[in-house]
């Protein structure tokens, strides 16, 4: 009940903006290629829709692959950084560092490196959610419960086993939300890995859309992006709140 | 290998970061038995728990446990004020957790776990999770999850403290019957809790050095606040702890 009300809102408030757009392009003469009116927009999604799709596809694998492989290394060395002080010591400081590097001014060197194919996308997303992930990582270890350190310990328990069946998921709710966090950021990594040189892409599209003044068929592929990221997060932040279902007081990041 | 069962602390000393914790503390449980340690907060009862149970290193001194040097392996169960239950796992899969994490989980330990749950009341919670039971059911599969362990000594380190009066008492009664076989060293700092579970009573005080025991009527636990030997001996220790730990009231003078 109280679900379908807050769709019904949600679609009220969505409604709303987009004749408020509409008013104000009519109302005010805006020009279409500076402002495309909805209907407009609408129209260019509907015209180019197999492109879009095309498109859509090859930005949203890009997406996912990043999403994977930037999670996954970054998990692994939140976790080895927390487990081993002496590599902490050495390398917490490098990555620290690392990250006063624009990972946006990589982007022409990853090109160069790798192509214009989706492998220097892929290595955009996963270099931009890497260091928020691994640092959540880090940051939930170390703030592990002491009490059950020493409940492993009265235990005898092995290493192993206390890090799989206590330790990580003690730290699932702050890997979750580095997950987030990276499920936010993942497309701003392909989309400006696009922008910097590639034969397709929604970046791609927005990019030769703009030049050639099509801002209808650029709002359309904007549009397509944000449906996209907001159909990601929710998909994440589901699946996060059935795996981490002990975490009761659990703020729902619903977008 | 049958040592009978005790527990000797000898001269012990622990210092955290250069802060005396614990100071030349001695005393001796020979048999097995329910043993409570009395004292106010803060005079490092949990400390001396955590020593013996070997989760903090001790500087000087030594602890016998069945003739044998503490701490490693762990000779001892300790159960904790604060609910240390993983919410990730079932009740049954928490009272079994020591089995887990030594990979040594058979039929037989299920069925051993469950059957500590019937004794504690809680069988069919045993496929519920912690955060669906309430503070006196949680510290009862705490107390399940100890016992499962099977060690000789156990470690209660003011177990039901954060209970309300009732269930706190129902819940030291059921301790006591399932710990009769073991050693067991309570700390507390309640001198009715004491009064009424113990075999032998403990007074640790900011002093340390040697424990002080109290002697205790020949009346057989639990025993009634009512006795009017346990009203005078309440009074005793209450003030036995007010000479060692005067309050201070003119903080405004």
């Amino acid at each position: 009940m109280s679900s379908l009300k807050s769709l019904l809102s949600r679609s009220l408030v969505a409604i709303s903006l987009i004749l408020l757009w509409q008013l104000t392009v009519s109302l005010a003469k805006i020009e279409p290629f500076i402002i495309p009116p909805p209907l407009l927009v609408a129209k260019a999604l509907f015209l180019n829709a197999s492109l879009l799709l095309h498109h859509t596809l090859f930005t949203l694998t890009e997406i996912i692959v990043g999403l994977l492989i930037g999670f996954t290394i970054g998990t692994l060395f939140g976790i080895i950084l927390a487990s081993y002080s002496h590599i902490q010591r050495l390398l917490l400081p490098i990555l620290v560092i690392s990250q006063a590097i624009p990972v946006f001014a990589l982007a022409p060197i990853l090109v160069v490196w790798l192509g214009y194919g989706m492998a220097s996308k892929i290595t955009m997303a996963a270099l931009i959610i890497f260091f928020p992930v691994a640092s959540a990582t880090h940051d939930g270890l170390q703030a592990y419960p002491h009490a059950l350190h020493n409940l492993c310990n009265t235990m005898s328990a092995n290493p192993l086993r206390a890090l799989i069946f206590v330790k990580i998921p003690a730290c699932l709710p702050s890997i979750a939300s580095g997950a987030r966090i990276a499920t936010a950021t993942a497309p701003i990594g392909a989309i400006v890995g696009e922008w910097v040189g590639s034969a397709q892409g929604l970046g791609f599209i927005m990019l030769h859309a703009n030049a050639r003044m099509h801002t209808d068929l650029m709002f359309a592929a904007l549009f397509i992006l944000v449906l996209l990221a907001l159909a990601l997060y929710a998909l994440v932040n589901n699946l996060l709140t059935k795996i981490i279902f002990w975490q009761t007081s659990n703020p729902k990041h619903k977008p | 290998m049958t040592h009978p069962l005790s527990v000797h602390v000898d001269n012990i000393s622990l210092h955290i970061n250069n802060t005396p914790i614990l100071s030349d503390l001695s005393f001796s449980v020979p048999s097995p038995k329910f043993v409570a340690i009395l004292g106010p907060s803060g005079v490092g009862k949990s400390s001396l728990l955590h020593t013996i149970s070997g989760t903090l290193p001790f500087q000087k001194g030594s602890i016998l446990i069945n003739q044998r040097l503490s701490p490693s392996p762990p000779l001892a169960a300790l159960l904790t004020q604060h609910h240390t239950l993983l919410p990730w796992f079932d009740i049954l899969n928490n009272v079994m957790i020591g089995f887990r994490l030594r990979g040594k989980i058979s039929p037989d330990v299920r069925q051993q776990a469950s059957q500590l749950l019937e004794k504690v009341g809680l069988l069919h919670h045993a496929s519920s999770y912690p955060h669906a039971l309430s503070g006196g059911m949680q510290q009862r599969v705490m107390l399940a999850r100890t016992l499962l362990e099977h060690q000789k000594l156990v470690l209660l380190d003011e177990p039901f403290s954060a209970l309300d009066a009732i269930t706190r008492h129902q819940i030291g009664l059921t301790a006591r019957e399932l710990l009769q076989d073991r050693l067991t060293l309570m700390v507390t700092h309640d001198p009715l809790e004491a009064l009424r579970l113990a075999d032998q009573i403990l007074i640790m005080t900011k002093n340390h050095g040697p424990l002080v025991e109290i002697t205790l009527p020949n009346i057989p636990p639990p025993r009634p606040h009512s006795h009017p030997e346990i009203i005078s001996l309440h009074e005793q220790i209450l003030q036995h702890l007010l000479h060692h730990h005067p309050i201070s009231l003119n903080a405004h003078a």
